[in-house]
């Protein structure tokens, strides 16, 4: 089953995206924005301060498929760009999939979804001299990668300037149920719509 | 598909090397929830006498390292659990944590038995200083299994422990806690397990929330409590449930061919 739940999802995705044509009505989107990650619940400097958002690049493509004129349903896949950690031994990246529904009202519309986050974590090996203390000590470093596998709610609304062109502001929520490791993440993008091809 | 097993192998394979350790092994927790204990000598002159608070305080001080610190990360299924007092031998409060000095060779009788214990030691052959404020190992270990990790405050009468706020005493548990699950120091001073303390900490470091979820990746959402139904380890039905969502879409998008419905784009 560890292996069949994956190939699950990628079946799903292949069905979706190669259902015959001629007449879909569909339109695929392509978004660039930032990825703020966990708001306010990461200590960034020495003197107690959190982070509201740092610089974390990300690409998500979705296709908005038409059930009535106002609502859309919008499976959508993201991942954010490699980048080394705090650590900078270590390296990081997101993906997500999402099954969003999006609401279309006359210049915006609402987004509502749900989906899993995944966050990459991996290293190079060797070791690392750091203080212990009060001499130094050789700390391994991880030498594999692990995936984290986060199921996530989706709130966001976005603004359409033409038919092409709009913005979105999207939260991602983990942990809903759990008061303590609750977390949200704030995805802006912009979004080019290619329509039908 | 011998190619895809092999992919997908990597994906998921949860390999438990340390993010980075005190010691060479690579060891984690079996269980996603550790009890932190606080042990109280029989002996009276062998409790908590010098570090300005008694083993019920140290306990309540567990409570908000716990809630503030580890149990916030996101992407992490370990949760650390406020224990109890327990009262046992003195030998936790007068011995030695390690048989030798450079590279830790746990002493066989102070084996913490499950979980986590924290326990006042005044034996000054545990700390290289009186700076030095505690001593973590997990010195119960079976395999690449932790099976239990300990504590000692340094509770010699020169300690600095005494000398810090109730914050501070909160952090600084919460970074010797981090050593008992299997985390080594972080080279970013915003990481709670930074080897020094700093003016301030108020919450996790990204640093550290990477290094807890490396050794304990949350698996959502078969194995988060909240939200796993039976409690499982895999629990298909949830992976069923998403090819029946995927199949809804590829449904729809039938039904709109046959429709010939036209969006508005
Ligand atoms: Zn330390």
């Amino acid at each position: 089953m560890k292996k069949n739940k994956y190939l699950i999802v990628l079946l799903g995705i292949l069905l979706v995206l190669f259902t015959p044509e001629k007449s879909r009505a569909y339109d695929a989107t392509l978004s660039v924005g930032n990825l703020c990650e966990y708001v306010g619940k990461i200590q960034v400097d020495e003197n107690g301060g959190t982070n509201f958002c740092e610089f974390n690049p990300y690409f998500a493509s979705s296709i908005d498929y038409s059930v009535s004129p106002e609502f859309l349903i919008a499976p959508e896949f993201g991942f954010s760009i490699p980048k080394s950690a705090r650590d900078e031994n270590i390296s990081k990246m997101s993906l997500f999939i999402l099954a969003n529904a999006k609401y279309k009202l006359t210049n915006f519309h609402l987004i509502v979804g749900l989906g899993l986050f995944f966050t990459r974590i991996s290293g190079s090996g060797g070791t690392e001299d750091l203080n212990n203390g009060n001499s130094t000590s050789s700390f391994p470093l991880p030498d594999s990668s692990v995936f984290t596998r986060n199921f996530i709610l989706n709130l966001g609304a976005g603004l359409d300037f033409t038919r092409e062109w709009s913005a979105d502001l999207h939260t991602y929520i983990f942990n809903l149920t759990s008061s303590e490791d609750r977390a949200y993440s704030i995805a802006i993008n912009g979004t080019y719509h290619f329509g039908e091809f | 598909m011998k190619l895809i097993y092999l992919i997908l192998f990597l994906i998921i394979s949860a390999n438990a090397h340390s993010f980075t350790l005190n010691n060479t092994s690579t060891l984690v927790f079996g269980q996603n929830e550790v009890k932190v204990n606080v042990h109280q000598s029989t002996v009276a002159l062998d409790r908590c006498t010098n570090i300005g608070i008694d083993e019920s305080e140290l306990l309540s001080i567990v409570g908000d390292a716990v809630d503030q610190y580890w149990n916030r990360s996101p992407t992490s299924r370990l949760k650390l659990r406020m224990g109890s007092v327990v009262t046992s031998s003195t030998a936790f409060a007068t011995g030695l944590i390690c048989l030798t000095g450079t590279s830790c060779d746990p002493t066989p009788a102070l084996a913490v038995s499950s979980d986590v214990l924290i326990t006042c030691n005044k034996n000054a052959g545990n700390y290289s200083g009186s700076g030095v404020l505690a001593v973590t190992v997990p010195n119960n270990v079976s395999g690449k299994t932790i099976v239990g990790s300990l504590i000692m405050i340094n509770d010699q009468a020169n300690n600095t422990f005494k000398t810090k706020s109730r914050d501070e005493k909160i952090s600084i548990i919460a970074h010797e806690l981090g050593h008992t699950f299997g985390l080594g120091h972080s080279p970013v001073k915003d990481s709670l397990m930074y080897y020094s303390t700093v003016n301030m900490r108020s919450a996790l470091g990204s640093d550290d929330i990477d290094g807890i979820s490396y050794l304990y990746p949350k698996q959502q959402p078969v194995t988060c409590g909240s939200v796993d139904m039976n409690g499982s380890k895999n629990n298909p039905n949830t992976w069923l449930g998403l090819l029946f969502g995927f199949l809804v879409i590829a449904l729809i998008n039938y039904q709109l061919r046959y429709l010939k419905l036209r969006p508005r784009f």
